[in-house]
């Protein structure tokens, strides 16, 4: 089946979505509703291109993922992945774990993973979660979040994910490393241990 | 060899570190020895294990949860002036 496009309808129906994706990349209102903008801007512009081989969601978001590349490119924010790493493992690292002269880094009391229950798996299935996982993301560093939401969120190839945003295989895994412990520390003192 | 080992146990940053590269590759022989050692003595990197499963499948679900309750709402004002551009494109 071929999908067609209602562009009468997309604000009433993809602007809220779109806003609250876009704020989860580039974390701030304003650049977010411009992004939003721009990309019902240019769909409009481009729909005589659509070919209805995905849906009008799909297709919507497509857009704004390419308006955010844009933005994040044209910033040059995604350089110098390697520097940002190096300046803050240290600094990062004893957030977690146990460090210092001669020290296995290993858990410490207050940041090691405790129990998050049997029924952990069906507290994500409540709306009020998603509220929370939606501040998790916004409270990491961009330039993690920004390749943790590309991997996790929107399933984009890890090859891929190195290419657009510059980076070798070791820094991409120290990212996703980082990302997952700050996730996982957020949620676990934000949601799993409140309820 | 008895520092390496205990190297290993005692590493659970290296051991993170492993498992969340295990969930999308498979590990060398010598990292999945290393793994599955130092989680015979550690309960707290099983635990991060799970909890990354579940993270994995709530940003999966994201995206639906937020399309039919969006947290942020775009002002009105913001949305006429989308409106207005979109009105005013030929």
């Amino acid at each position: 089946m071929l999908h067609t496009l209602e562009p009468a309808q997309w604000l009433k129906r993809y602007g809220d979505y779109l806003f609250n994706i876009a704020l989860l990349k580039v974390s701030h209102t304003e650049q977010a509703e411009d992004l939003v903008q721009e990309s019902f801007l240019s769909a409009y512009k481009a729909r005589e291109g659509f070919k209805g081989g995905s849906t009008e969601k799909t297709w919507l978001t497509s857009i704004l993922n390419n308006k955010i590349i844009d933005f994040y490119r044209k910033k040059g924010s995604q350089k110098n992945a390697q520097t940002y790493l190096i300046e803050t493992e240290a600094s990062f690292t004893e957030q977690f774990f146990a460090t210092g002269e001669g020290v296995i880094p290993h858990w410490v009391e207050h940041t090691a993973p405790s129990d998050w229950g049997s029924q952990a798996d069906q507290k994500i299935n409540q709306q009020e979660f998603y509220k929370i996982l939606q501040f998790c993301i916004q409270k990491m560093p961009s330039k993690l979040s920004s390749v943790f939401i590309a991997k996790f969120m929107d399933e984009e190839e890890t090859d891929i994910i190195c290419k657009e945003f510059e980076l070798s295989s070791s820094n991409y895994w120290v990212i996703i490393h980082r990302a997952k412990l700050l996730m996982r520390s957020c949620l676990e003192k934000n949601w799993f241990k409140q309820l | 060899m008895a520092g390496k080992i205990q190297h290993i146990i005692h590493n659970c940053k290296e051991a993170t570190h492993l498992s969340l590269q295990k969930e999308e590759r498979a590990l060398s022989i010598k990292e999945t020895f290393q793994l599955r050692l130092h989680l015979m003595y550690c309960d707290a990197c099983k635990q991060f294990i799970k909890q990354s499963a579940i993270i994995n499948k709530a940003m999966l679900q994201i995206k639906d949860a937020i399309l039919q309750h969006p947290p942020q709402k775009l002002s009105q004002e913001v949305k006429d002036n989308i409106q207005q551009q979109l009105n005013d494109l030929p």
